[in-house]
């Protein structure tokens, strides 16, 4: 509560200070205010869609890209995957070009951006941005090898769905959803036995 | 729900692998566990004509294994057209 006064104070100040902005929206967030939290997120963002700034948007970029993702969290949330897939993109846009190691935002803006894309129907897109995180280096995160699994079992191509299963499970090998993903893919190439192996090894995780 | 869908994907390969003994205890598991489910009461219902079938010889294991061969070639078929 201090905080949010203490940069409350500061947008009293500063009306479009995208620090204060950004730190207001977020405290929302955690407190359960979406609609309120939006309204600041929103706010903090302005600069960088006012195209007259560029110094400002490269000064701000990773503040930018954290509140698009935060956005496109609650958007997502709230069901909107429209709206959702417009924050997740331009929060994966800023650090895409970027030569920096990618930031864990990063990575979970672009996760839940093929996912927003397979939903909505651009699984070629989908397949792209998780394309675009490998050759980032982003090989052993768990989601989104799982992701990839999935989307390439939804184009008929199966080993190469094994293989998004696998290097999933290589980095969490408690991921439920890629074992049981890894069971059906199996099954469905009639590899009966090691498919048994791995429901049996998904319900085991589920009750611990 | 995500333990019931892995005891039916394992009931239905148990089955496969003829380990009819496992595929009826998966079932029943999931039946405790979502006591409405329908597909789970129904692939029941046909374990059970099947293992009955099975031991009063009025079907044999070779015929099963063409009928579940038979069906996955039906589907293969259907799947191209």
């Amino acid at each position: 509560m201090q905080l949010l006064q203490l940069f409350s104070k500061s947008l009293s100040i500063d009306g479009s200070d995208v620090e204060a902005n950004f730190n207001v929206g977020s405290i929302l967030m955690q407190l359960d205010l979406p609609q309120l939290a939006m309204r600041y997120l929103k706010r903090s963002v302005r600069k960088d869609e006012s195209s007259e700034l560029p110094e400002v948007r490269s000064l701000f970029r990773s503040q930018f890209a954290k509140a698009y993702f935060n956005i496109a969290l609650l958007a997502d949330k709230d069901g909107d995957t429209q709206q959702a897939m417009t924050y997740y993109e331009k929060a994966f846009l800023r650090e895409k070009s970027s030569n920096d190691p990618p930031s864990s935002c990063f990575v979970k803006a672009a996760t839940n951006l093929a996912v927003c894309y397979e939903k909505l129907g651009f699984r070629s897109k989908s397949i792209e941005v998780c394309e675009v995180l490998q050759d980032k280096g982003i090989v052993v995160d768990t989601k989104l090898n799982n992701n990839l699994g999935v989307l390439h079992k939804r184009e008929g191509r199966l080993e190469e769905a094994i293989g998004g299963f696998n290097r999933s499970l290589q980095a969490a090998d408690s991921n439920f959803f890629a074992t049981y993903n890894l069971g059906v893919t199996l099954a469905a190439l009639k590899q009966q036995g090691r498919a048994i192996a791995l429901f049996e090894a998904a319900l085991g995780i589920l009750e611990k | 729900m995500y333990s019931v869908n892995c005891l039916l994907n394992l009931a239905v390969l148990q089955e496969q692998i003829l380990d009819f003994e496992a595929s009826q205890n998966s079932l029943r598991t999931a039946l405790q566990l979502d006591p409405t489910n329908l597909r789970v009461r129904k692939l029941q219902e046909r374990m059970t004509a099947i293992t009955l079938a099975l031991a009063s010889g009025k079907l044999s294991l070779e015929q099963y294994k063409e009928m579940i061969e038979s069906a996955e070639t039906q589907k293969q078929n259907d799947g191209k057209l």
